[in-house]
């Protein structure tokens, strides 16, 4: 027994509960962020995520087919369900829409992002 | 340490921390109603660099909305979550249960109104609208954490009685 919880504790790496469960692919958790758009919120979109940085968050640039006054509002909204469901802290939202006038950030996502 | 005196000090804590969110939600509701009477649609923030008095009171909002919100999530509540025996979890599991037991609306709410500290602070937001929408959405969710005000800070305040 004391064997294995020195083991534990020398090899494992310590989990930041921020962090991605490094078990768990990155894939699946932008799969999941999808499907959780499309249950809670359904609006028609096109979705990229980005590539996963270093910290371990995921970025999502979420572009909307038709323009929207408060498109902020609904990325807040849309990012609580994510960490409800999800845990806390591991995504960055953009949403987008047909008149947001684009970023750097918004290009870069649209250019090296994957497609949902 | 016995446990009349870990029991006092919990207690002690508890009252002070209830004391602390009264304060606080005073003085953001304060602040809150300022910023509404000088313009409810915050068109000021186009300009935002002619207007270094609303500046500062926007600073003030920020800062007293995401301490309030910090001192009843990350501090009342545990602690009156351990006093009533509760289970203490993770922040989303302490807030679950905090919605189970009626001390705050929404847990969705709580967590964007977490989110939204980042955008709230204007020196990093540089797109307007979005600072703007924020601060919107900050002012419809004050009423929010005055719910969790009240209603957290009642029950730690009969907790309280009960303990000491």
């Amino acid at each position: 027994m004391r064997f294995f919880q020195r083991m534990r504790r020398s090899s494992l790496p310590a989990i930041d509960k921020y962090a991605l469960a490094p078990w768990i692919p990155i894939d699946d958790y932008r799969n999941r962020a999808a499907s959780i758009w499309r249950r809670r919120i359904g609006m028609a979109v096109r979705f990229q995520a980005g590539r996963q940085r270093q910290r371990g968050r995921v970025d999502l640039l979420v572009k909307l087919e038709s323009p929207l006054t408060d498109s902020t509002a609904l990325a807040l909204r849309y990012n609580a369900l994510l960490q409800i469901r999800l845990g806390l802290q591991k995504f960055d939202v953009l949403v987008i829409d047909p008149s947001t006038p684009l970023q750097p950030t918004h290009l870069q996502a649209l250019a090296q992002g994957v497609r949902l | 340490m016995t446990r009349e005196h870990s029991n006092a000090d919990i207690a002690a804590r508890l009252s002070h921390l209830q004391r602390v969110v009264l304060k606080e939600y005073r003085y953001l509701s304060y602040t809150a109603e300022k910023l509404q009477q000088a313009d409810p649609q915050f068109r000021w923030l186009d300009a935002i660099e002619q207007n270094a008095e609303l500046t500062e009171r926007l600073d003030a909002f920020v800062s007293r909305f995401c301490r309030l919100q910090d001192t009843l999530g990350d501090k009342l509540l545990p602690t009156y979550l351990r006093v009533q025996l509760e289970p203490i979890g993770s922040v989303l599991d302490n807030l679950n249960r905090a919605e189970k037991l009626g001390l705050i609306p929404s847990v969705a709410d709580w967590i964007e109104a977490r989110g939204l500290r980042n955008n709230l602070v204007h020196e990093y937001t540089e797109d307007m609208d979005v600072l703007r929408q924020s601060i919107l959405r900050a002012m419809q969710l004050v009423p929010m954490l005055d719910a969790a005000t009240q209603k957290l800070g009642g029950k730690a305040a009969s907790a309280c009685l009960a303990v000491s």
